[in-house]
């Protein structure tokens, strides 16, 4: 309930209400009657009015229609609503989630989340924007979108209609949220910049309100921390209990020993308290490839032991490897009706096979060569430094993966390396010692180099110490530091073995036999040689085009075509991305009229966003912030029917007051 | 409509006799006799036993014959058998003096059915009860400060139609103390009977002296307390709201507002003031009538008045 114009409403009801009793007590209209005796009639008042002081407002019938007719009047004058509140300060952050759980359509009447958040802001926004009869006070209002990221929608502004247009430009998106981005904004645009009054204690303007209008599902809640002053009021939409099934990882792998085959794996999350059964569909270029044999039971979420959370019931599906020798969109369905449908569909696009070009950089490196020999590649070509050095002179490499076996250059350009016993041009590894007799006490053993290796039986006789820094992820550890690490840098990924497999007894055990094609497939996948990487939405669409490449397009999921740009690095790059589905990016190579089309898949996988129950009460690190739930579909103003109300009272009034007469 | 309406309905005064006393009723009435609980003596030898002993056929009792005793009434029989003389005495029927004192006051002129309406035709029909029995029936009224009308000595049914056109001429009005007419009523030589006061004993000053200047006479005294039904239950004839009230008498004011609470302390004030009025009655051996004007008035003769043993 908010009003409109309480202080109208109140200074009537004060120069109101009191006269009307004053009258009352003194201009009370009485029925003149003739009586034969007013003996037992005065002693009977006497009686009466011994025992009840205030006899004339309890038993006046009339006084009470009169106050309430009255004091209906002035409410209908404070001119109140029904949903929101005023706010206490002159200017307000609306900021409205519009990430991939605000799709749910959960309502009774089918509309999105995001659709009722935006409705809700609206009515906040004219209930806050001086829509009331009497008041001529207008808010200032900023509208931030946000979801991955927060963007100002519309600035401060004091133009009411300026804000509504901004709410009802947002579009969804599939992202995922984060608020922290929202308070970030909202502190810049709320503090002063004027430096004359910076570091004074007016240097920060009245803190606005934020008005949240989300589903409260947020990820970064716990690390938000409000500073004095500063206010969020919080809409809750969404129902609080709202199973979904999802798609939360898809993966498609073509078998190394036969590259035309294709197997699709998915795994399927479910938020909701029952289990659920389902069918899921293979579709690849469009058309159903597969449905599972059988309906796939996804168990119902659980209560995590440590902690209490709730963790979704989770099942893996993988589908019949079928023949696919050409490359292919692959989209998986679950055939299943939920209010969130953005995650029943994750699609994949699968190059077509192709056999990969390794090099080999060292000064004798007979024994990783022999491995390579064995595997199915294109090419394998042996260089030693000084042909690498003399070969390789730009950026682009002629091969997928390069292994340098005990050398590495000074500087390593862009692509996949396999690394053997080498630090140099790895700044991310800085050595400072040698050691010795080292066994390996930790491995990551869910990393797909480590499919079917074991490293328990590796001794290495001598290594280099090193100390991490930069984004280095350890693979293996011993109790000297890293064995095997991947740097990664942009573009570049690094499998690095802390020593030379002479060194050690790994060289002629079957677990190294296994390691080496395990890396060399990692390290081609991850630079998208094998199966194109899907995008999560918010991620940016970056790929190396061919120089000259022109007249650059975007096709986005729902057909619309953005033209894109080529960057200085001869990398295109668009986004972020925002909507899952399928984006085709599409440029004419250099003297070619035909346009080159690269298809890339957007996925909704993510397990937070796909949990749909609302939260009710937001807890930030420090604060917790109860929502408060929209209750009617629309604001509506209930002064019309108080004044109704009013008039009906009078007219009991006049019948009460005439009654005595009838 | 009731007497609590704004504009209470016009009383139809009557105009002759026969509105005061119908055939029908005189017939019924015949038939009674009003009755003193006291014998007292008579001026007149009239239908009744007097204490008085004297002249008549009913033997009462010897005494010895004392000088200067009539010797007519000496009973020479017991003389000639005892030689001593002594005195027959005898009853002697006397007649009965009936007084019916009407309340005239503004206060009376009120109420649906009229109390001074209906206290009229009671005092008209009790006076012809008086005369059909040969009473001696004497007639007063007050009501107007120090004035009491006065229609004396009536005796046999002759005198009815004189009754009738007396109490027909009278006009209700005026705010007399009952004190003062009850004062006049006990000085003036009415002889000794039954005294009938028909009044709503509404009296700010209080009816005790009243009362009491006529208790102390030999009357047999009857006080019919007049009241109609808006002043016995005002509620259930419609008095409701806010009011100001004026005493039709001294029209004095009193505001109210008319609540449940109100008026069950106004009848916890009316029970009490009738109460208390009976009570003074017995004390002072004077027959206290509750009469409701909305009772009939032949039911409030037949039955209540013979009940309470004014009548018989």
């Amino acid at each position: 309930m908010s009003w409109l114009t309480p202080l109208t409403g109140l200074l009537v009801a004060a120069f109101a209400v009191p006269p009307l009793l004053l009258l009352y007590f003194l201009k009370l209209r009485r029925g003149q009657r003739d009586i034969p005796s007013t003996l037992l009639w005065t002693r009977s008042v006497e009686d009466v009015r011994a025992n009840a002081p205030f006899q004339r407002i309890r038993y006046s019938l009339l006084l009470l229609l009169q106050l309430i007719i009255l004091i209906l009047l002035v409410l209908a004058l404070a001119q109140p609503q029904l949903e929101g509140s005023g706010s206490a300060s002159g200017r307000t952050v609306i900021a409205i989630d519009r990430s991939g759980s605000m799709n749910a359509t959960d309502s009774p009447d089918g509309r999105s989340r995001l659709e009722l958040a935006k409705e809700a802001a609206i009515e906040r926004v004219e209930s806050l924007h001086g829509g009331g009869l009497f008041s001529g006070g207008s808010e200032e209002i900023m509208v931030i979108a946000f979801s991955e990221g927060a963007e100002v929608i519309a600035p401060f502004t004091d133009s009411r209609q300026q804000a509504i247009s901004a709410i009802r430009a947002i579009e969804p998106t599939d992202t995922t949220t984060s608020i922290e981005k929202v308070i970030d904004l909202a502190r810049v645009f709320t503090t002063s910049t004027d430096p004359e009054s910076l570091g004074s204690s007016e240097s920060l303007q009245e803190p606005a309100t934020l008005e949240l209008f989300s589903d409260g599902r947020i990820s970064d809640l716990d690390e938000i921390a409000l500073r004095t002053g500063e206010l969020v009021r919080y809409t809750v939409l969404g129902s609080s209990s709202a199973p979904n099934v999802g798609i939360t990882q898809i993966a498609a792998e073509r078998p190394w020993n036969r590259p035309t085959m294709m197997q699709v794996f998915v795994v399927i999350d479910n938020h909701g308290p029952e289990p659920v059964e389902l069918d899921v569909e293979l579709r690849v270029d469009g058309s159903a490839r597969a449905v599972t044999p059988r309906p796939i039971t996804i168990p119902p979420r659980q209560e995590s032991t440590v902690g209490g959370a709730l963790l979704p019931g989770r099942e893996q599906v993988a589908f019949v490897p079928f023949e696919q020798p050409r490359g292919a969109q692959i989209e998986v369905r679950l055939l299943h009706d939920d209010q969130l449908s953005g995650d029943n569909r994750a699609r994949l696009v699968v190059p077509p096979p192709r056999a990969l070009n390794v090099g080999l950089v060292g000064e004798d490196p007979f024994v990783i060569q022999s491995l390579l020999e064995g595997m199915p590649l294109e090419s394998l070509e042996v260089l030693d430094p000084e042909s690498y050095l003399a070969l390789v002179d730009e950026d682009a490499l002629p091969w997928d993966v390069v292994v340098f076996d005990g050398w590495t250059p000074e500087q390593i350009p862009r692509g996949q390396f396999l690394v053997l016993g080498s630090l140099e041009g790895i700044e991310e590894l800085s050595p400072f010692d040698t050691t010795e007799r080292v066994f390996v006490r930790s491995s990551e053993d869910d990393h797909p180099v480590f499919r079917f290796v074991n490293l328990d039986d590796l001794f290495i006789w001598k290594m280099s110490k090193v100390v991490v820094a930069g984004d280095v992820e350890v693979l293996a550890e011993s109790q000297e530091g890293p064995v095997i690490a991947l740097v990664e840098r942009p573009g570049t990924q690094i499998l690095w073995l802390a020593f030379d497999v002479l060194d050690s007894t790994w060289w002629h055990q079957r677990s190294f036999a296994n390691f080496v094609p395990n890396a060399i497939e990692f390290l081609a996948s991850s630079g998208g040689s094998l199966v194109q990487k899907a995008l999560l939405p918010g991620e940016v669409i970056s790929m190396a085009l061919p120089a000259g490449a022109r007249s650059l397009q975007v096709k986005q999921p729902d057909e619309s075509v953005v033209e894109g740009f080529l960057g200085v690095d001869g990398r295109f790059s668009w986004g972020p991305v925002l909507r899952a589905g399928i984006y085709e990016v599409s440029w004419l190579p250099p003297g070619e009229d035909e346009r080159a089309r690269v298809p890339v898949a957007v996925n909704l996988l993510d397990s937070r966003e796909g949990r749909l129950d609302a939260v009710e009460q937001l807890e930030l690190s420090v604060d917790r912030i109860s929502g408060t739930r929209r209750t009617s579909s629309a604001l509506v103003a209930i002064w019309p029917w108080l004044l109704v109300a009013g008039l009906v009272m009078l007219v009991l009034e006049w019948y009460v007051y005439h009654r005595r007469s009838l | 409509m009731s007497g609590f309406a704004p504009d209470p309905p016009r009383v139809v005064r009557p105009t002759r006799v026969d509105d005061l006393i119908d055939s029908r009723l005189m017939a019924r009435l015949q038939r009674l006799d009003v009755v003193s609980r006291k014998i007292f003596s008579g001026r007149i030898q009239g239908e009744r036993r007097s204490r008085r002993r004297g002249i008549s056929v009913e033997f009462a009792d010897f005494r010895p014959y004392v000088h200067g005793d009539d010797l007519r009434f000496v009973d020479w029989n017991i003389y000639g058998r005892l030689d001593r003389l002594f005195m027959k005495i005898f009853l002697e029927e006397e007649d009965l003096s009936l007084v019916i004192a009407l309340d005239t006051s503004a206060s009376m002129d009120w109420g649906t059915p009229n109390k001074f309406e209906y206290a009229r035709r009671l005092a008209m029909a009790l006076g012809y009860i008086g005369l059909s029995n040969q009473n001696r029936v004497s007639l007063c009224a007050f009501g107007e400060a120090g004035g009491l009308q006065r229609l004396t000595n009536l005796r046999g049914r002759r005198r009815t139609r004189e009754m009738g056109e007396w109490l027909l001429g009278l006009e209700p009005g005026g705010s007399g103390t009952f004190d003062e007419a009850m004062k006049t009523l006990a000085l003036s030589r009415m002889g000794r009977g039954v005294m009938i006061v028909l009044s709503d004993y509404m009296f700010k000053a209080g009816y005790e002296t009243g009362l009491r200047m006529v208790a102390g006479r030999g009357f047999d005294l009857f006080a019919a307390q007049v009241l109609s039904p808006e002043e016995l239950d005002p509620g259930a004839q419609g008095m409701a709201g806010d009011l100001r009230l004026v005493d039709l008498e001294d029209q004095t004011e009193t505001e109210v507002t008319v609540s449940q609470k109100l008026l069950r302390a106004y009848k916890e004030r009316l029970n009490r003031y009738c109460g208390d009025l009976r009570e003074y009655c017995i004390r002072r051996d004077i027959t206290h009538m509750l009469v409701n004007t909305s009772t009939d008035l032949d039911v409030l003769l037949i039955e209540y008045f013979r009940r309470r043993g004014l009548l018989r």
